[in-house]
């Protein structure tokens, strides 16, 4: 079973490098891209986080990349975490704790940008 | 028997000393996973606050612009530069394409070690010219 | 002859409570090993001190302990090598220590154990008891030739730094050896090992920090041994590891005809 997770682990990663790569360029590196590609000066600006919002590509990857971020990181974490505490009653507690606490953020980072995008009333 | 094993614990990592690049690239790793994970639980919050209209979003943004909070940004895109990259080359090495044939060894050993320290060494001067790159932005210098 | 210090952790359950280190003055000469200045400093200055040795010549293992912070052999090491005025010795990381530099490796060795490092044939009977030689290949024998030269000496699972924290993972002592086992033409057993390498603190807990192979007197390179495992569970789970026929017996010699130019054996003398 472990391999299969493993794998889901390398799997994730390629996606979370291409998404994330994508949205801390849109965010952050406008200065040094802008020349090559379109972004916006403010993107944390209202205007352009409503019409992020509304952009239905923005919004599937939002939500991918969450998942394969939450799935990677939390897997991460209970690697890390089962290896400092060994044993049957600890790795069920961290494995239920990390998957309960992924399910918890995915809930509410997908509601925040579906939300966004579905009851957002058009300008 | 002596029942406390000595097992040198997390504090042992620190003190042990006389490590390869591995060794010390393995706790980086482990570091910057911690530190995007916790980032992103926080990111999550942050963001849900747009759904309480253009004022609570306006405060929010208010509440994480600060010079402190834009130097942790950079770390935090610091940290994902540098756990993108090591990850792409442990990927290579944990399926075993960088870490060469069983060979018979001969002394001095040059084993996996030698064989995927190209690629670790490339990988790292790219994440390296990238964090530089991040820090030009930062710094407004772009 | 320079004379070097020795700072050398020692303990007695006996007597103490918690390790403690003692000094001794050692008069070296060149190429003299850190197993002569032990045997020195035994003999001339302090005869409670106690380690493991046997063969003083970097095949078996036994001398494995950590110095100057690096875990190696005593008899490989020359002092004069270390470039250091004062040498520290301890016994091996992550074990329980018995005495002195002698560490309790049994969980080490019930980890290997566990692992069915052995042939393993599909016809369990087989796996006692083979009618004859198994034929392999010298491109068969080089996939895992070098992970057989593993003496068991425990420096790799001193220096690595997940066995530093997870007393449950096997360690990339017996992972490799799984792994030479996996990987040899006459065996069949990856079936058998899969379930526990795959496992919680199996494989997967490594992380390639490759301390094991840094150190490994022998070159056996278990870090390699364990990416290259991983791949084939990799592959398996995807169920594209390619499978080849088990190996067959080799021909009996009986069965092949000399050259004319040999002569005959002579005859036994014991007639049984």
């Amino acid at each position: 079973m472990q391999s299969r997770y493993w794998f889901w682990m390398l799997l994730s990663a390629p996606v979370i490098l291409i998404l994330l790569g994508w949205h801390m360029a849109i965010m952050h590196l406008e200065g040094l891209l802008g020349h090559m590609v379109s972004i916006s000066a403010q993107p944390l600006a209202w205007e352009d986080v409503m019409a992020r919002g509304r952009n239905v590509f923005v919004v599937t990857s939002y939500v991918l990349l969450l998942g394969a971020g939450l799935f990677h990181g939390f897997f991460g974490l209970r690697t890390i975490l089962m290896e400092y505490w060994p044993g049957k009653a600890a790795e069920k507690v961290i494995s239920r704790s990390c998957l309960v606490a992924g399910i918890i953020l995915f809930s509410v980072g997908t509601y925040t940008t579906l939300t966004f995008h579905f009851f957002l009333p058009a300008p | 028997m002596n029942k406390e094993a000595a097992r040198l614990g997390v504090y042992g990592w620190l003190r042990s000393g006389k490590r390869g690049i591995e060794g010390y690239l393995f706790l980086l790793h482990r570091i910057t996973g911690i530190a995007l994970l916790a980032f992103l639980c926080m990111h999550v919050f942050v963001s849900l606050t747009r759904l309480f209209g253009e004022q609570a979003w306006a405060w929010a943004m208010a509440m994480t612009h600060s010079v402190l909070i834009e130097l942790l940004e950079y770390a935090v895109f610091v940290a994902f530069i540098f756990h993108a990259f090591n990850g792409i080359r442990l990927i290579a090495i944990e399926l075993g394409f960088v870490v060469g044939r069983p060979a018979e060894p001969v002394f001095p050993y040059k084993g996996s070690i030698t064989k995927q320290r190209p690629l670790t060494i490339t990988i790292m001067v790219v994440a390296g010219v990238l964090i530089l790159m991040g820090g030009l932005e930062l710094l407004r210098l772009t | 002859m320079p004379l070097m210090e020795f700072v050398i952790q020692r303990f007695n359950r006996e007597t103490d409570s918690e390790p403690r280190w003692e000094r001794y003055q050692v008069t070296t000469h060149l190429g003299m090993t850190v197993l002569e200045a032990l045997h020195q400093i035994q003999e001339q200055q302090d005869a409670s001190l106690a380690w493991r040795y046997s063969c003083r010549m970097g095949i078996c293992g036994s001398c494995a302990m950590i110095i100057n912070g690096k875990p190696g052999l005593a008899c490989n090491t020359q002092v004069h090598d270390l470039n250091a005025p004062i040498v520290h010795v301890q016994p091996l990381s992550n074990f329980s220590v018995v005495k002195d530099l002698v560490p309790d490796l049994t969980p080490m060795f019930e980890k290997h154990s566990s692992l069915k490092t052995y042939l393993v044939r599909q016809d369990a009977s087989k796996t006692e008891a083979l009618e004859g030689e198994l034929a392999q290949s010298p491109d068969e024998l080089m996939r895992y030739l070098q992970f057989s030269h593993c003496t068991k000496c425990g420096a790799c699972m001193a220096a690595c730094p997940t066995v530093a924290i997870d007393s449950a993972f096997l360690g990339p002592m017996p992972l490799a050896a799984a792994h030479r086992y996996n990987v040899d033409s006459r065996d069949e057993g990856f079936e058998a090992r899969k379930q526990k390498v795959s496992a919680l603190h199996g494989a997967f807990s490594c992380h390639y920090a490759a301390e094991c192979s840094s150190v490994c007197p022998k070159g056996v390179d278990p870090a390699r041994a364990i990416q290259l495992m991983k791949r084939d569970l990799i592959l398996d789970l995807l169920k594209l590891r390619q499978k080849s026929a088990p190996a067959s017996l080799a021909p009996s010699p009986s069965a092949a005809k000399p050259s004319d130019d040999i002569p005959q054996a002579p005859e036994f003398t014991v007639k049984t």
